[in-house]
């Protein structure tokens, strides 16, 4: 004992020298999941029949602390993953444009800062934008990209061996799961097709799985004539043109389209349902076995997601084409071993993530950062928000402003109700001070 | 003496019997349950061919599923579907 404390000693010094730190947490471990498209709304819903769409998550929520006001930072996978690594807002890092967008190799992340403090980091992600040409993969010692808009019947697997690969040291880990489940086409390869609309035998069943279907629907009009434009950006990839939507609305001035039933729409919705209780069931399945590997005590769980879904509440079937909260209200929930549930109704950021977890690994948390969540939150912040699209968005607990440079496009309650003329100035506020600073 | 072993083969020979038709057990049964619930619209607590075709890619025929031949889709081979297919092979199953 006595010759073994100054090797240890030795060690920790070397590990200074390195820049390294031991956290003081050594058992502190966290995983991650990343549900991309999945609104805050369908989380907890039910269907038609009245069987719950996400009864794992459900029974996850009860367990953790749930932020039920969450907000991304962007509506957009890309830029919105970025927010959640970094902490900073997508356009910290450059601008928003798929042709150059990257985050820099030397950007301090999550996973590079959980690194450095001795942390084994994995990702498993399910490729489109997070693939490794976009530079998330900063601070991963491990990257796994799979086939592109895969879902979590295919990283869900990956990360059960991953689980029990990591079960057998005691090193802690971070492990980040992603899956584009409910990501359109919402109609995935997988077992459940059509759950919620078993009867429809309209034509975009065969539609459903074309990747551009959605994008070729505005209103309640499909216009398959209309194709959407592509770029190809820097990593090399074949990226969907942002102004498709504003293409689209033109197109639809001038072409008659096929007009949608109240069955298709229905049906597409239904497809979407099917793709959250498709992600649940996985989601559960990992759940599942992070108590089977005997790491739930020292795993703190986050699940959020990335961004929302238009699901015709503002004229599509996509989430880029504005700030909304359909877009961009998120599940976030973090259970920590030992730390009651709860609720937090006050608005919170994806950016409050990183912090959060550098908090509970007992690491120090760098100024320029949000307070931890674990700190207290605050019922009146306002959250940001900005697309690539040049929109910018500010979001209170009563309502929200969205506007293009000085320009407000909107500004009201998301609910639908009447927004107080204080609760407006507090937006307006928001919005002149940002302009003021830029 | 000899009703004995004999009574205790019997128990033995039952025992296993009962071991061989009880349903293989579930690795995830609250997500599979969930699942079955919302797909089993008679409540039969299986899927019978019109629920599966209903809902699962119609071309694929239940008996791909059905590992035991009985005409429905009971909770183990459902959870075996979801977990053990590859989904890239369902993909290129036709409508």
């Amino acid at each position: 004992m006595h010759q073994g404390f100054p090797s240890l000693l030795t060690g920790l010094i070397a590990l200074n020298v390195l820049g390294c730190r031991v956290p003081v947490h050594e058992d502190m471990s966290f995983l991650v999941i990343s549900m991309d498209t999945v609104r805050a709304d369908h989380i907890g819903a039910q269907d038609a029949s009245g069987h719950p769409l996400s009864p794992s998550l459900n029974a996850f929520a009860a367990e953790s602390m749930v932020y039920s006001r969450a907000f991304a930072q962007s509506n957009e996978t890309l830029f919105s993953h970025t927010a959640l690594f970094t902490g900073r807002n997508p356009s910290h890092w450059g601008d928003l444009s798929y042709l150059s967008y990257r985050l820099p190799a030397d950007a301090p992340t999550l996973a590079s800062l959980l690194s450095r403090a001795g942390y084994q980091t994995e990702a498993i992600v399910a490729g489109g934008h997070l693939s490794p040409g976009f530079g998330l993969t900063v601070g991963f010692q491990r990257y796994q990209s799979m086939q592109d808009f895969s879902s979590f019947q295919e990283t869900v697997p990956r990360a059960q061996e991953r689980l029990a690969a990591l079960a057998e040291t005691d090193r802690p880990f971070l492990l980040f799961v992603h899956g584009y489940d409910a990501h359109s086409p919402y109609v995935k390869p997988g077992t459940l097709f059509r759950p919620d609309t078993p009867d429809y035998e309209g034509e975009l069943l065969q539609l459903a799985r074309n990747p551009l279907t959605v994008e070729r629907i505005y209103g309640d009009r499909y216009y398959p004539e209309f194709l959407p434009g592509s770029l190809t950006g820097a990593s090399g990839r074949d990226v969907l043109d942002p102004e498709v939507f504003t293409e689209l609305e033109r197109h639809a001035e001038t072409h008659p389209g096929q007009q949608l039933s109240a069955e298709d729409l229905a049906f597409l919705q239904g497809t979407y349902d099917a793709a959250i209780r498709n992600l649940d069931f996985f989601v559960g399945v990992l759940l599942e076995d992070l108590a089977a590997q005997g790491l739930a005590e020292r795993t703190t769980v986050v699940v959020l997601a990335d961004h929302g879904e238009d699901l015709l509440d503002h004229g599509f079937f996509n989430h880029r084409f504005s700030l909304h909260d359909e877009n961009i209200h998120v599940p976030l929930m973090i259970r920590t071993p030992g730390q009651a549930p709860g609720v937090v109704t006050d608005p919170v950021a994806l950016t409050d993530v990183l912090p959060s977890v550098l908090s509970l690994a007992e690491l120090s948390v760098p100024a320029e950062l949000s307070a931890p969540l674990a700190a207290g939150t605050d019922p009146d912040r306002v959250v940001y928000a900005e697309s690539l699209r040049g929109e910018q968005s500010w979001r209170s607990r009563h309502g929200r402003l969205i506007a293009r440079g000085d320009t407000v496009q909107w500004v009201g309650s998301e609910e639908g109700g009447a927004l107080s003329s204080e609760a407006e100035q507090v937006l307006r506020q928001a919005h002149t001070a940002a302009r003021s600073d830029q | 003496m000899r009703w004995v072993v004999l009574g205790l083969a019997a128990a033995i020979m039952l025992g296993a019997v009962v071991h061989l038709l009880r349903p293989p057990s579930l690795r995830y049964p609250e997500q599979t349950m969930a699942l079955m619930a919302a797909m089993d619209d008679d409540g039969d607590g299986r899927l019978g061919e019109l629920e599966f075709r209903r809902r699962a890619p119609a071309a694929t025929p239940l008996g791909v599923f059905d590992l035991d031949a009985s005409g429905h889709i009971e909770a183990h081979e459902l959870e075996a579907m979801m977990l053990l297919v590859d989904p890239l092979w369902l993909a290129h199953s036709p409508r």
